[in-house]
Order: structure tokens, then C-alpha cells, then sequence
């Protein structure tokens, strides 16, 4: 098993990428929708 | 780890805060599983009123008790309150209580976003709710929010649209949690096939949330821009398309759909073997069909628009693809069976809850068949047909799973067993009318009865009485689930660790009722 250190660090980064990845489709889907009408 | 860090571990075994301020600060997972169930099923209640209020309006031909504004307000709030308000933060609640437990982590990976995730909520639902009492009233124009029809509204519109982003913002940090702490604090030697499957369905509906939700949340930001700051994405003047609503709608619309049933089958897949007394039968296999039912459910969402038009090779295409799905539902229905074959069965509260779940469920998942079919969507569509459709994939569906889990878990939440007779007694009663309530608008649907209408022909009559009939007496019930619940939190007889002679799992290693703070030391998986 993981360090506790090792682990937070592990944690943060996982949440921050899910978080992003979450922003990006929301971001992706406006912009689509917005080029879609060019 | 530091020293300094361990010397402060070693005194901090301290328990709940004393009054409010336990749960409105709250980080520990089971405080806050047990906020998100009490929430849910508060909203149960409160969207189950509305569906009493549509139902007595349907009792009988002719306008009876509401004028059809409100009847319109009534539908749409209905559906809001229940997929968002009472279905998905009862599954969520049962992952808080449940997966730290099942997966050997001694809480929730982010334990103060947790917390957030949920008291957004009721602040969600107290603006959705005050949309009631606005000019204009509630939001009407159905739960889907189409375009045009939905820029109607009067002030509730951005209230509506506030309140569903806080909704959905709730539930993607619910899911980032859950993935972050499944892939991250598992015991040692629980390797991800060795995970059960209610874990295994959580995570799988945990990636669809993060695909879909903020899909959503596009789609209603676009709806705000439309109506105040002069963009046109879904307005035909100004050179949008209301149909690429749909469209974006419905690529959220559909998974959503599996978000609210894929935890039901985890939860179902845990109960046949316990009450079968068997492993689960193919378990891998069952993994295999949440993983490809998850992928399916991005490429089917315009099936639920064959009626607006679009290429034969689009219908073909989203046809077939839906009628795909049930080849892994097929497999988890078999697998569930055969746990069954030969296994020595009894059957509790949770046990009947699951087999009603398996019968009732299927019904709604062939009847999803029928509406695939292109041509015979043209019929079905927008008529009672898919109302009873729906229903009885969410109501014996999710509600039954939701309930059989509750009455599987609360020995090891409240350490008390409930009322084994009364349960049985809500069972059958709660059986016997979704059906009474559900089955006969099938009939109305195949006759030509339109849905998200108060009044109706006369010849639908005697269908709608039954119909009606049965949704009092099942919302009556559902009372008694309540009654059930509270007196198992306030005693009851002294229910054992293992709880079930069949059980199986880390969450029956722990005392019931689980200690404040489980696992802190991992235990070892073989």
C-alpha cells in the first residue's frame, strides 16, 4: 500500500484530472454547439 | 508518515459532534450517506405528492381539482424532484454509507468535499421549489426543458437553470469522490476483480456522471444565453436549431437513464447471493455487461427522438444500437437467475424487493424494446405507453432497489432489526399497486392516450380510475416505509454483525451498527 503522503498526492491529482476532464466536456459541448452555427 | 502525524492518529479517537453542527459540518461518509438518504427520501415524499396531485386530476374525464397550468407545473416538477431530488441522492447516499465499508477504506477519499456535495442540494431544491410560488408559477413545459416551449416560462426560468446546475455540480463532485476513493483506498489485496459489485456499478455510473452531467449543464447555460444575454444556439430566427437541443439533451438524457439503474443492479447483485446463498453467478460476466451497457448508452441517445425526423440510416443506426443493449441486461438477468438455481433460498424483505425488482424491471426493459422499434415508435411516442414504460423501469426498478437496500444495510447502519412482518407487509403492498398504478397505461398508451395531459376521451376512463386507484394506495404504502425505517433508527431487536446468514463482504466484518469511524486500520483482502 501507498504511503499516506504518497496517497493524498495521488488523491488530489486524480480529482483535479476528473475535475478538468468535467469542465472540458462542458466547455467542449458550448463551443461545438457555438461552431456548429459558423 | 511523519511521527508527529502518527502521535496525533493516536488520540483521535473522538466521535460525533453533539447537535446540529455534527451535520452541517460534517466530513464522515456515513453522516453524510445518512444525510443524502434522509434527503432523498424527503423528496420522495414531496414528489410523490405531485404525482398524487396527477393522479386525482386523472381520476376521472373533465377538469376536476387543478387548472392545467398547474397540472403541466405538476409533471414537470414531478419528474425533476424524482430523478434528481429523491433517485440519484438515494444511490449516492447508499455509495457514502456503503462503499468506504465494502471497499475497506476507513472514509470517503475527499471527506470536506463530500460534505459540499451534499448540502448543495437542499439549497438546490429550496430554489427549484420556490419557483412554485413565482408569477408564472413552476417550471411546465416538461423535465427535458425543450426549447422553444421552455423560454416561455415566466421568473422561474433562471431559477430553474440555477438550481440544475447546482444539481448537477453536487453530483459530479459525488462521482469525482467516489472514483478518486475506489481507485485510490481500496484494502490491500482487493484487487479491482476482487471489488463486489455494488462498488463496480458505482464506479462505471461514477465516469458516466463525469461525461454526462456537464453535458447537461452545457445544454442549460445555453438556454440562459439564449434567453438574456441575445445568443441564438437553439432559437431557428436568429439561425440556431431547437433540435440540436434535443439532441444535446438526450446525449446526456440517455446515460442518465443507466446513472439511475446500473447502482440498482450492483445493489441486486449483492442481495440474490445472500439470499441464495450462492456466490454471484458470473461475476466477471457481470462486470463485462456494466461496462458495455455504460459504452452503449452514449450511442442510442436519439431513440428518444425518431419522431423529430432524421435519416434512415440515423434510425437504423439508433434502432439496432438500442436493441443491443439488451443483449448484456439479457446477460445480468441470466446471471442473476442462475445465482437463484439451486440455491437455498429464503426470502426477507430485501430478498423479495430484489426478485421483484428482477421481474418488474424486465417488464420495463421489454417494453423499451417495443419503443426501439422505429416504426412503432411512431405510434408510441409521447403516449401513456412510455409513461408506464418509464415507470416501471424507475419505479420496481431504482425505488425497489433503492428500498431493498435499505432494508438490507439498516441492521449494520442502526445495529436494530426492523419490523420483518411490516416489511413484508410494505412489500406487497407496495408490489401489487405499482402495478395496479402502472400496467393499465400500458393499455391507455396502445389506445392513443397522449401524455402530460389533465383532461382525456372518455373511452380512456375505467384504465385511468385503476390507474389512479392504485397510486393512492401505493403512495399510502410507501408511508409505511417511513414508519419502518424511523421505528428500526429508534430500536428494535439486536441485529448481529453478519446480520444474514448468507452474507459475504468487509461490511459484515464490522459491528453493527458500524462503528463512527471503520477500517482506520485497512484490513487484508484474500
Amino acid at each position: 500500500m501507498l504511503e499516506q503522503k504518497d496517497r493524498s498526492a495521488r488523491v488530489r491529482m486524480n480529482a483535479i484530472l476528473l475535475g478538468l476532464i468535467a469542465l472540458a466536456v462542458y466547455g467542449g459541448f458550448i463551443f461545438l454547439s457555438w461552431y456548429r452555427g459558423q | 508518515m511523519s511521527t508527529d502525524t502518527l502521535a496525533h492518529d493516536d488520540h483521535h479517537d473522538h466521535g460525533p459532534e453533539k447537535g446540529l453542527k455534527r451535520w452541517l459540518f460534517t466530513t464522515n461518509h456515513k453522516d453524510i450517506g445518512t444525510l443524502y438518504l434522509l434527503f432523498s427520501l424527503l423528496m420522495f415524499f414531496v414528489g410523490g405528492a405531485m404525482a398524487m396531485v396527477i393522479r386525482a386530476e386523472l381520476y376521472q374525464p373533465g377538469l376536476q381539482f387543478v387548472d392545467p397550468a398547474f397540472f403541466n407545473q405538476m409533471t414537470t416538477m414531478h419528474a425533476l424532484i424524482m430523478i434528481f431530488g429523491a433517485v440519484m441522492p438515494a444511490f449516492v447516499g447508499l455509495a457514502n454509507w456503503m462503499l468506504p465499508m465494502m471497499v475497506g477504506a476507513p472514509d470517503m477519499a475527499l471527506p470536506r468535499m463530500n460534505n459540499w456535495s451534499f448540502w448543495i442540494l437542499p439549497f438546490a431544491f429550496a430554489i427549484l421549489l420556490s419557483t412554485l410560488f413565482m408569477p408564472g408559477g413552476a417550471p411546465a413545459g416538461g423535465w427535458t426543458m425543450y426549447p422553444p416551449l421552455v423560454l416561455q416560462l415566466g421568473d422561474a426560468f433562471p431559477f430553474l437553470i440555477f438550481s440544475v446546475h447546482m444539481m448537477g455540480a453536487s453530483s459530479i463532485m459525488g462521482a469525482i469522490n467516489i472514483i478518486v476513493t475506489i481507485m485510490n483506498m481500496r484494502a490491500p489485496g482487493m484487487s479491482l476483480l476482487k471489488m463486489p459489485l455494488f462498488p463496480w456499478t458505482w464506479l462505471i455510473t461514477a465516469y458516466l456522471l463525469i461525461a454526462v452531467m456537464p453535458v447537461l449543464a452545457g445544454a442549460v447555460t445555453m438556454l440562459l444565453t439564449d434567453q438574456f444575454f441575445g445568443t441564438s444556439f437553439f432559437s431557428a430566427a436568429g439561425g440556431g436549431d431547437p433540435v440540436m437541443f434535443q439532441h444535446i439533451f438526450w446525449f446526456f438524457g440517455h446515460p442518465e437513464v443507466y446513472i439511475m439503474i446500473l447502482p440498482a443492479f450492483g445493489i441486486v447483485s449483492e442481495v440474490i447471493p445472500t439470499f441464495a446463498r450462492k456466490k454471484l453467478f458470473g461475476y466477471e460476466a457481470m462486470v463485462y455487461a456494466t461496462a458495455s451497457i455504460a459504452f452503449l448508452s452514449f450511442i442510442v441517445w436519439a431513440h428518444h427522438m425518431f419522431t423529430v425526423g432524421m435519416p434512415l440510416s440515423g434510425q437504423l443506426f439508433f434502432m439496432i444500437s438500442t436493441m443491443l443493449i439488451a443483449v448484456p441486461t439479457g446477460v445480468k438477468v441470466f446471471n442473476w437467475v442462475a445465482t437463484m438455481w439451486r440455491g437455498a433460498m429464503t426470502f426477507e424483505t430485501p430478498m423479495l424487493f430484489a426478485l421483484a425488482f428482477l421481474f418488474l424491471f424486465t417488464i420495463g426493459g421489454f417494453s423499451g424494446l417495443m419503443l426501439a422499434i422505429v416504426p412503432a415508435d411512431f405510434q408510441y411516442h409521447d403516449s401513456y405507453f412510455v409513461v408506464a414504460h418509464f415507470h416501471y423501469v424507475l419505479v420496481p426498478g431504482a425505488v425497489f432497489a433503492i428500498m431493498c437496500a435499505v432494508y438490507y444495510w439498516l441492521p449494520k447502519w442502526t445495529g436494530h432489526m426492523y419490523n420483518e412482518t411490516l416489511g413484508k407487509w410494505h412489500f406487497w403492498l407496495s408490489a401489487v399497486f405499482v402495478n395496479v398504478t402502472f400496467f393499465p397505461q400500458h393499455f391507455l398508451g396502445l389506445a392513443g392516450m397522449p401524455r402530460r395531459i389533465p383532461d382525456y376521451s372518455t373511452q380512456f376512463a375505467d384504465f385511468n380510475w385503476v390507474s389512479s386507484v392504485g397510486a393512492f394506495c401505493f403512495g399510502i404504502s410507501q408511508l409505511l416505509f417511513a414508519y419502518i425505517v424511523i421505528s428500526c433508527i429508534r430500536g428494535g431487536a439486536k441485529a448481529t454483525d453478519r446480520v444474514w446468514e448468507g452474507s459475504h463482504g468487509l461490511e459484515w466484518t464490522l459491528p453493527s451498527p458500524a462503528p463512527y469511524h471503520s477500517f482506520e486500520e485497512a484490513p487484508e483482502v484474500h
